[in-house]
C-alpha cells in the first residue's frame, strides 16, 4: 500500500494495519435512553421526551421532538421546567438498570453480524466488516439496523467506511439524512469529498474543542479543509494524535478494533446530593460509602490503587461561593481492601472538610490503579502472606454476602447507619420508569 | 465477545449418586445428564426475549389468565394464529393475530370482547410474538 511518505514512529503499526483492506461499521443507538423508555411506552412515539441525569439534575438525553424545541443538552431541570410544561414534554429520571440491560441486548444482537466487535460505549459499537463486501455493505447495514430494531425495539444508525474516523462521519450522515435511511457508506473518493465538505471541523471524532478553535482560526472550517492540509503542518501543530486523525480521514486505518477494553485508568464514585449537605457527619459518611463502593469496583476488576483522592463541591451554579476541595491519601501498600481504602478516604476527608458550606456533591477517585498481581513489596511492608490471605478471604465473603442478599447488607461502620436517609440526601429519582427487564415486580403490563 | 449476563445459564456439575470411597458405583453414574434448565426450555433468543405480565381476562380462552407472565420473542416473524403483543392506541395488548377474509384481525379469546381490525385503526402494530407463559401456583 502507498503511504504518504511517513517516516515516524507509528509507521510500522500503520503498515501492518493497512496491508489488508479494512471495513469498519459504527453502530450508534439513536437517542438511546429515550428509545429505551419508548420500547415499553409506545405512546411516547412522536412525543417530545427527555431523560434526566442522576439526581434529576439536568437533561442528558432528548428525543428528536425535544431537540426540535431547541432544548440544549445538559440544561438544568429547574431552567427547563417552563418549556417542559408549555410543550407537555415527557420527563424521565435515568433508569440505568433498564438502559444497561437494553444495551447488553443490542450488543449481543450485534455480535451475530460480525466476529469482530468493539463495544465503545453504552450505546455505540464498532464492527469489523472486512470480508462482507460481497453482500453489499449498505444493504448489510440496513439489515443490521432492521434486525436490531425488530429484536430489541431500539433504532440505530450505521456508518460504514475504511477507517473508524470515517465510519463515525458516515454514522453522523446516517442519523441525519432521510435518504440514508439509517445506513450510510463512505467507500469511494467522490462520496467522501462530498460528505467531508459538509462536516464541520468540531464534528470530527478526535478533534477536541481547543483544536477546533485553533483550526477555525487558521481558516480550516470543514473536514474537507482539514483532509487537504499538509501532513507536516498537522504533525507540527497537532502531534501524532492529529496526524492519525488526518490519515484516517484519508482512508488509512490507524486505529484498530479494541476487542478487550483497556485496563481502567481511574475508578471514580461520586454523587450530587438531592439537597445541600452542611452536616459534617453526613458528608463524612457519604464519602466513606463512596470509598467502600470504589473498593468493591476495584476488586471486581482485579485492581488495587496506590492513592485515594477525595473531593467535595458546593453548587457550581452559584459561582460567588463556589468551593471545590480535593485531597489525597495513600494507604501503606496499594490495596483494594474496603477498610484500608475507607480509612485513607477518611484521612483525606479531614483535609477537605470546611464548616459552614453547603455541599452539593462529593466523590472519591482511585488513582494509580494496577492489577493485583503487580503489587510491589516495600522495604518495611513485606507482604505478609498469611495476613494478606485472610484479608482477601474476608473481602471475598464481604462481596458474596452483598451480591447474594443485596447491596449494603454488610458494610463498614464509618459509612453510617441511617443518618443520610434522615437528611434526604439520597438520590432523587422522581420520574423513574419501572425496571421492566431486570425486576420481576416491575414487568411491563399488557392488557388482555 | 459480549455475554448476556442475566440469562447466562449457571453451569452445574451433576451430583453423582454414589460416594467415592467404598462399595460399588451406582449404575446410574454413566447415565448422568445436565440439570434441566427453564431458560433453555423457554427462551431461544435471549437478546430478543422479554417478559411481560398480563392484566385482564380477554385471553382466558387461550389459557392466559390475569397475572400470568408471558414470554415474548421479538425475533419471531408473526403469523396468522400466533398470540401476539400488539400496540393498540399506544398500549401493549395481548391478542391472537388472525388473517380473516377481509384482512388481519386481533382477536380476544373471550365471548365478551370483540375483535379489533388492523388497518381501520391505523395506530396498531405488532410488538412481539408470545412463545410461552409462566404461572406459579405457590410462591
Amino acid at each position: 500500500m502507498q503511504h504518504l511518505g511517513c517516516s515516524h514512529r507509528f509507521c510500522a503499526t500503520l503498515c501492518i494495519l493497512s496491508s489488508m483492506k479494512q471495513i469498519f461499521a459504527l453502530v450508534d443507538c439513536n437517542n438511546f435512553f429515550v428509545s429505551c423508555e419508548r420500547v415499553f411506552n409506545p405512546h411516547l412515539e412522536g412525543c417530545p421526551v427527555v431523560v434526566l441525569s442522576n439526581n434529576d439534575g439536568c437533561i442528558i438525553a432528548r428525543s428528536n421532538e425535544a431537540k426540535a424545541l431547541s432544548i440544549p443538552m445538559g440544561m438544568p431541570l429547574f431552567e427547563a421546567n417552563k418549556i417542559i410544561r408549555h410543550h407537555n414534554i415527557h420527563v424521565y429520571s435515568s433508569n440505568y438498570p433498564l438502559y444497561g440491560d437494553m444495551s447488553a441486548r443490542v450488543m449481543n444482537a450485534l455480535g451475530t453480524f460480525s466476529p469482530h466487535m468493539e463495544i465503545y460505549s453504552i450505546d455505540e459499537a464498532f464492527l469489523g466488516l472486512a470480508g462482507f463486501e460481497h453482500r453489499g455493505l449498505r444493504d448489510y447495514g440496513l439489515n443490521i439496523k432492521n434486525t436490531i430494531k425488530q429484536w430489541t425495539g431500539i433504532p440505530v444508525s450505521i456508518g460504514i467506511a475504511e477507517t473508524k474516523t470515517l465510519a463515525k462521519i458516515a454514522g453522523h450522515i446516517a442519523k441525519r439524512s432521510d435518504k440514508a435511511n439509517g445506513s450510510f457508506t463512505i467507500t469511494d473518493e467522490s462520496t467522501k469529498c462530498n460528505v467531508l465538505d459538509k462536516i464541520k471541523i468540531r464534528d470530527i471524532w478526535g478533534i477536541g474543542s481547543r483544536w477546533a478553535q485553533m483550526l477555525n482560526d487558521q481558516g480550516v472550517k470543514t473536514a474537507l479543509d482539514f483532509h487537504n492540509l499538509h501532513e507536516r503542518w498537522v504533525r507540527k501543530r497537532m502531534g501524532i494524535t492529529g496526524t492519525r486523525t488526518l490519515l484516517e480521514l484519508r482512508g488509512q486505518p490507524c486505529l484498530n478494533l479494541e476487542s478487550h477494553p483497556p485496563d481502567k485508568k481511574t475508578i471514580r464514585v461520586s454523587r450530587s446530593f438531592a439537597k445541600p449537605v452542611t452536616n459534617r457527619q453526613v458528608l463524612r459518611e457519604s464519602v466513606a460509602a463512596f470509598a467502600a463502593r470504589a473498593a468493591e469496583k476495584m476488586r471486581r476488576n482485579g485492581l488495587v490503587c496506590s492513592t485515594v483522592n477525595v473531593f467535595v463541591m458546593t453548587n457550581q451554579f452559584n459561582p460567588k461561593n463556589y468551593y471545590r476541595g480535593s485531597a489525597s491519601h495513600s494507604p501503606p501498600v496499594p490495596s483494594n481492601h474496603t477498610a484500608e481504602i475507607t480509612q485513607a478516604a477518611m484521612i483525606a476527608f479531614e483535609n477537605v472538610w470546611t464548616p459552614g458550606l453547603q455541599f452539593k456533591s462529593a466523590g472519591v477517585m482511585m488513582l494509580g490503579l494496577v492489577p493485583v498481581e503487580r503489587i510491589q513489596g516495600q522495604l518495611f511492608f513485606q507482604p505478609n502472606k498469611l495476613v494478606n490471605e485472610r484479608k482477601k478471604r474476608l473481602m471475598v465473603a464481604f462481596d458474596k454476602i452483598n451480591s447474594n442478599i443485596g447491596n449494603n447488607t454488610i458494610r463498614i461502620a464509618s459509612t453510617g447507619v441511617d443518618n443520610r436517609a434522615k437528611c434526604g440526601v439520597y438520590t432523587l429519582q422522581n420520574y423513574r420508569s419501572p425496571r421492566y427487564t431486570t425486576c420481576w415486580s416491575e414487568l411491563p403490563i399488557v392488557q388482555a | 465477545m459480549f455475554f448476556f449476563n442475566k440469562l447466562d445459564k449457571q453451569i452445574r456439575s451433576p451430583l453423582y449418586v454414589s460416594t467415592v470411597a467404598a462399595g460399588f458405583p451406582s449404575p446410574a453414574d454413566d447415565y448422568m445428564e445436565g440439570a434441566l434448565d427453564l431458560n433453555e426450555y423457554l427462551i431461544a433468543h435471549p437478546a430478543a426475549t422479554f417478559m411481560v405480565r398480563v392484566e385482564g381476562i380477554s385471553m382466558t380462552g387461550a389459557g392466559i389468565l390475569s397475572g400470568d407472565v408471558l414470554i415474548v420473542d421479538r425475533s419471531v416473524e408473526s403469523r396468522s394464529g400466533h398470540i401476539v403483543i400488539a400496540i393498540i392506541n399506544g398500549e401493549l395488548t395481548v391478542k391472537r393475530l388472525v388473517k380473516g377474509d377481509n384482512g388481519w384481525l386481533l382477536k380476544a379469546e373471550h365471548p365478551d370482547y370483540p375483535p379489533t381490525k388492523i388497518g381501520l385503526n391505523s395506530e396498531c402494530s405488532i410488538w412481539g410474538v408470545v412463545t410461552g407463559s409462566v404461572r406459579r401456583f405457590v410462591s
